[in-house]
């Protein structure tokens, strides 16, 4: 069976908005690291923080994450 | 990697310019205060984290192995320095409500790096401390044999068992205590357990159970060559795994620091 990764336009979505990590860390109410983690693809978000962040970034979940076949 | 401090509070909407601007000054003046608190408290840390290295070290050297007078007055002196440490600490210690909703928001990278640091130092602590507990332990067994509720009463035997428990149960209640976020103010507390954390200690613990495995199996085989070695291997097995645990975790946390 297929690996599957989780990729993310994260740090596209955020660059358009003029955001830093800081900001949208204090948007989305977590931390620099965990943005920054996200944005790298070492960290997987929750259900809960990628809605939160899409929600931060004005964006769908889908539009801000998808899936990679490995 | 673009990493300034953010402009003001962004989360906000609805204020006006200048009260949005006002309460940023006013938040930026908490955050110098409770910086000068964090940095006046520090010798306190110091205190507490050099103390009892320091003393037992200098009792353990002028007694040789032994409890001499000079060794108590290392262990008196290193006890006082220590308590006042901990009395310095408390007296600095920000109370919670010094924390706002706001302020942590700001401080989060932090108030979480600060823990990580702490991480790196108490691990070490224990395993500086586990020789002289070690030392204590032989104490202990050469005295009572392999039966604790056998062993002689007497101050220099308390001594000892205090020494094995200051040594072993602070130190490790201590670094549990820093891993999985607790002691900390309470309104810091979600700060410190968020999903990154969450995910990072999930890791750092994996890590320690398998250095405990390892060292419990470790310690099993040497008593079943000596049995004395298996009681003198478990303070080390015990450090190990906290610190195998510890030090993980502050790995994991300096890495998603700097991965930008």
């Amino acid at each position: 069976m297929a690996e599957r990764g989780l990729g993310n336009r994260l740090k596209q979505a955020r660059t358009r908005l003029n955001l830093t990590q800081a900001e949208l860390a204090l948007l989305a109410g977590v931390s620099r690291k965990t943005i920054n983690t996200v944005e790298n693809g070492v960290f997987i978000p929750s259900t809960v923080l990628a809605l939160a962040l899409a929600r931060s970034l004005k964006m769908s979940v889908e539009d801000l994450f998808y899936l990679v076949e490995e | 990697m673009a990493n300034r401090e953010p402009r003001g509070d962004k989360a906000g909407t609805s204020s006006s310019a200048s009260l949005s601007s006002g309460a940023a000054t006013s938040d930026d003046e908490t955050i110098a205060r409770l910086r000068d608190k964090e940095r006046r408290a520090k010798w306190g840390v110091y205190a507490v984290a050099l103390a009892p290295i320091a003393g037992s070290a200098v009792a353990v050297i002028c007694g040789r192995g032994k409890m001499t007078p000079a060794s108590w007055w290392a262990v008196g002196v290193a006890g006082s320095v220590l308590l006042a440490g901990l009395a310095w600490l408390l007296w600095q210690r920000p109370s919670a409500a010094a924390y706002g909703p706001r302020i942590v928001a700001r401080r989060i990278d932090e108030i979480q790096s600060g823990r990580s640091r702490q991480l790196w130092v108490f691990p070490l602590e224990v395993l500086c401390l586990a020789p002289q507990i070690v030392v204590a332990t032989q104490y202990l067994l050469n005295r009572g044999g392999p039966k604790l509720l056998g062993l002689p009463r007497g101050i220099a035997t308390t001594s000892y068992l205090l020494m094995i428990a200051i040594g072993l149960l602070t130190m490790v209640v201590v670094t549990l205590m820093m891993l999985m976020g607790v002691g900390y103010p309470r309104t810091i507390r979600p700060a410190m357990d968020d999903e990154l954390s969450r995910a990072q200690r999930t890791k750092a613990i994996e890590s320690g159970f398998l250095t405990s495995c390892v060292g419990g199996t470790a310690a099993f085989a040497a008593g079943l060559i000596e049995p004395r070695w298996a009681v003198l291997a478990l303070p080390f097995v015990v450090t190990g795994s906290i610190a195998a645990a510890a030090v993980h975790f502050a790995m994991l946390d300096r890495r998603a620091s700097l991965s930008g």
